[in-house]
């Protein structure tokens, strides 16, 4: 009986397995985590896979050979644009994918990271088949056990829906979405919690591009306006340090940061104009006054739920408008810009109480910020800069340099400087933090090919606050180094080491003197090997070890994937099971997950305990493909009981 | 009043949980080879794998049995007595494992069932359940768990072996129980003929990670020399072997940075190979 049971099971892996061909890069996953681990900007995961996921339903036609087509693959630099740019037109069409990683510049890791992201086609057969209607429909459902112990107005499912279609120049789509303990529909008119939606014109000729509805828009560097990621991702993880402009619809699910109303992009020879208007709604926590007309805004709500009668209140409680230009010329190998922008709201902005590390938050109603910005290609250097300013004195300084002293090496270094009142409400400039204002600091970091299949990359970040900062009564400081080893001794192995030192400044916890300022370090040495032993099997092993200081808390995590895909049904399988055991929350470690198209998952792993998750992908047929995900994290908590949370996970994919 | 044998069993269990003496108590350790070389066995085939990693069963070609015992620290209430057996049949190569660790006053028992089979050339995985049994004497509560682990090994070249291992892998809701789970993941290789070292490393819930290295050298025919180190307790480990014809018989010793030495014989018996 029991041999029956053990032939069945190992039969059934053995004659259904083959590799799982799409390997999502650790580079990737890397940036992921890395985003998610910085609560200053909790959106950005969400966006970068958000982006991610528009790449993959419009894959960039990397034979069209165009800056702008190219340089949608965020995560490249400057130079990598560039050259590819420069490679199609003189080598002509890339044959292969993997023709990419011979590429100058270019290197097997860098050729995986874009696999997903491109196609070699360069453009529709026909004219029928270009303006022919493509429609894609995404559904989500999602349920966790462990929200919350209060009473919720709607229920423990979160439900997300998108849809967009395309045909021809023309595209459009929506997405309505209603967290966990939000109701499905509630307001005047009834509706989703969140709706978004846009209608988009994209043209060749001198009107490139016409936006109507939802949007995010980016000029320059970022520090007037940028509603997506920051730039300078990561301090070993080169790509989107240098600036690109750009409108583009609104798919994401940031409630707040986005704007809403009409956007367009003109072009004219070297010449291009951009128009933006919007009138949106946001969240807010008002002042309580008795005399309504003495409104007045406390602070911005920007988690986006809505589940209790509290947070209802908060919704679309304030209207913002914002405007700008940015023109943009471009001298051959000089390029620059000037970018006009004001933001106002409804009710003014009176934060209360009024800390001391919070004296140059924005207030009043108004926030206007002019801007200018460059980016120049020299032989083997681009330099970039911007200069902004909110009035006065206030100004962000942005300067940078990209050096590319030969092909296996890539320097990087970027000086930035947001001096005290300096507000941008939609800004995200580099090396800022979300707050944007007032500290100064200077980055750097290389990228090496040190042998054959060997690469090294590091980088430093130090940056200075010469005012307070939350739970800092002190000017202080920050500083993060980073090195990363990685090899790659053929297609089926890789061996990466990475270390990360982060220094921080905080008061000291003793509460009955005037605060001084301990230094919090934290080091992180992960080790990850991934390995597939046929093209039917990829297995990862994931080790990471964190010590933070002065408190001694260490966090340590064992992590096992398992990739597969079933050869006689379209199925694909993604395991993972980690053990973790930290002694807190700071110490607590970031995993990405495998997750639903268009998401990612990067639980933070703190505790004792571990984690586990299975997610398998069945591809229906060309046109449709269902997802299912179940995970469980078990932690220990009083007298080594343990609880369990777990998450189900549904989705569903239809193109037609 | 407290009874001294009450007394003696609390001090026992409290003193089994104490970290730094074992990392998982029902992590077994089994065959003196393995002690030999720090424990870093999850990537070796043998007769014992069915302790380890049961994928190892999958190259087994022979009836075999075998039998153990480890003597932690000198202490004979601390000993633990173990049994394997192997077999084949067709394509997957069974076994089962009878363990016994304690004394009278305090037992626990595991017995287990376990199957491995070669996936491919060079993929094999194994599963086992497992019945773990815990007696105490006086007013305590004894303790029956069934469990299951679960493993692959991979030939990654023809000198290199990677092997995976999962323990107790069942969400806590299923199990209703409190019992460890366990993941270990480790590589080895043939650096020469006589020749092998190997790495792992190893994480049990509520423990820290573990890392292990130990090596194997054959220093003359039919005479195999073994050492390690794990980071767990600072332990340094040695051991010896002999092949006599159908037997094999090794002697594996492990130290702890505070509480002495465990040493571990082991002997196998290959009855009948294919």
């Amino acid at each position: 009986m029991f041999k029956s049971a053990a032939i069945i099971f190992l039969a059934l892996l053995s004659g259904n397995t083959f590799c799982q061909e799409i390997k999502t890069s650790e580079r990737i996953a890397a940036i992921a985590e890395e985003l998610a681990a910085d609560e200053s900007d909790p959106g950005a995961a969400d966006l970068f896979s958000d982006w991610l996921f528009d790449l993959t339903t419009d894959p960039v036609k990397i034979n069209s050979g165009e800056e702008k087509e190219i340089s949608r693959l965020f995560f490249l630099t400057d130079f990598q644009v560039k050259i590819l740019v420069d490679y199609v037109k003189n080598s002509g069409k890339i044959v292969s994918s993997y023709e990419i990683a011979n590429i100058p510049g270019f290197d097997r890791e860098s050729a995986e990271m874009m696999i997903p992201f491109i196609t070699l086609i360069e453009k529709p057969a026909t004219l029928s088949e270009s303006t022919r209607l493509r429609q894609t429909l995404l559904s989500d459902f999602i349920y966790k056990n462990n929200i919350s112990d209060t009473p919720l107005l709607g229920s423990p499912w979160k439900i997300l829906t998108k849809y967009k279609f395309t045909s021809g120049n023309i595209s459009g789509g929506f997405t309505g979405k209603k967290d966990a303990g939000e109701k499905l529909i509630s307001g005047k008119p009834p509706l989703p919690d969140f709706l978004s939606g846009y209608l988009t014109y994209n043209g060749t000729g001198i009107i490139r591009h016409i936006i109507i509805g939802d949007y995010s828009a980016r000029f320059g560097q970022g520090t007037n306006i940028n509603t997506g990621i920051r730039s300078g991702l990561s301090l070993t993880t080169q790509g989107y340090l240098t600036g690109r402009s750009e409108i583009r619809p609104y798919t994401s699910t940031d409630e707040n940061n986005f704007f809403r109303g009409a956007a367009t992009q003109l072009s004219i020879r070297n010449f291009d104009f951009s128009i933006f208007l919007s009138v949106n709604k946001i969240d807010a926590t008002l002042n309580d006054t008795i005399d309504s007309s003495n409104q007045s805004i406390k602070s911005f709500y920007k988690t986006g739920l809505h589940t209790t009668s509290g947070t209802i209140l908060k919704k679309d409680a304030v209207r913002e408008t914002n405007y700008g230009v940015n023109f943009f010329y471009n001298f051959n190998n000089l390029r620059a810009g000037i970018i006009l922008t004001e933001t106002r709201f409804a009710l003014p902005v009176i934060p209360d109480p009024v800390e001391p590390a919070d004296k140059y938050n924005f207030t009043g109603r108004t926030n206007t910020i002019y801007t200018l910005y460059y980016n120049s290609l020299f032989k083997r250097f681009i330099f970039f800069g911007e200069l902004s300013n909110s009035g006065g004195k206030k100004y962000a300084f942005v300067q940078g340099v990209s050096f590319r002293p030969a092909d296996r090496l890539n320097i990087n270094l970027l000086y930035s400087n947001y001096s005290p009142g300096y507000i941008s409400i939609h800004g995200n400039g580099p090396a800022g933090s979300s707050a944007g204002n007032d500290e100064y600091g200077i980055l750097g970091n290389f990228t090496f090919e040190a042998a054959k299949f060997l690469f090294i990359s590091a980088g430093s970040d130090l940056k200075y606050y010469p005012w307070l900062r939350y739970r800092c009564s002190a000017p202080s400081l920050s500083k993060r180094h980073e090195i990363r080893i990685k090899y790659l001794p053929s297609q089926k192995l890789m061996f990466e080491t990475l270390y990360d030192f982060r220094l921080s400044m905080v008061d000291s916890p003793d509460e009955n003197k005037i605060p001084t300022q301990i230094n919090i370090i934290v080091q992180t040495v992960k080790w990850n090997i991934r390995y597939s032993p046929s093209d039917y099997l990829t297995l990862s092993t994931r080790v990471d070890y964190k010590i933070v200081k002065p408190s001694n808390s260490k966090g340590m995590l064992l992590l096992q994937d398992i990739n597969l895909r079933f050869r006689k049904f379209p199925v694909s399988m993604w395991i993972r099971y980690a053990i973790f055991n930290t002694g807190g929350y700071d110490s607590g470690l970031y995993t990405w997950e495998n997750d639903l198209l268009n998401s990612f998952s990067i639980p933070v792993l703190y505790g004792t305990g571990n984690r586990a998750y299975i997610l398998a992908s069945w591809r229906i047929s060309d046109k449709a493909e269902l997802r299912i995900k179940y995970g469980a994290t078990t932690t220990s908590v009083i007298n080594s009981r343990m609880k369990e949370a777990n998450e189900f996970k549904i989705q569903l994919k239809i193109m037609i | 009043m407290f009874s001294l044998q009450k007394i003696i069993v609390s001090l026992f269990v409290v003193f089994l949980s104490v970290k730094g003496f074992a990392s998982d108590p029902y992590g077994l350790s089994a065959g003196a080879r393995q002690t030999g070389m720090a424990q870093v066995c999850v990537m070796n085939n043998d007769l014992w794998s069915s302790f380890h990693n049961q994928a190892g069963l999958a190259y087994n070609k022979s009836f075999s049995f075998a039998l153990n015992y480890e003597n932690r620290f000198s202490i004979k209430e601390l000993g633990t007595r173990s049994a394997a057996i192997t077999l084949r049949a067709g394509r997957v190569s069974l076994g089962a494992v009878y363990s016994h660790f304690g004394y009278s006053d305090f037992r626990r028992q595991m017995t287990g069932l376990a199957c491995g089979m070669p996936l491919s050339n060079n993929i094999a995985a194994g599963v086992q359940i497992d019945y773990f049994s815990e007696r105490t004497t006086g007013e305590y509560n004894n303790n029956q768990i069934l469990t299951c682990e679960a493993g692959i090994n991979i030939t990654a070249a023809h000198n290199i072996k990677i092997g995976i291992h999962i323990f107790n892998p069942l969400p806590n809701s299923i199990r209703k129980s409190d019992m460890p789970t366990g993941l270990r993941a480790g590589a080895g290789a043939n650096l020469s003929e006589e020749l092998f070292a190997a790495v792992e490393t190893e994480m049990s819930t509520g423990h820290n990670l573990v890392i292990r290295s130990g090596f194997e050298y054959e220093m003359a025919k039919k005479f195999i020399i073994r050492g390690g180190f794990s980071t767990e307790n600072s332990s340094f480990c040695f051991g010896f072997g002999y092949r006599a014809g159908q037997a094999i018989i090794d002697f594996g010793f492990a130290t702890h940075e505070q509480l002495g030495i465990t040493s571990s014989v082991s002997i196998i018996f290959k009855i009948k190979e294919e």
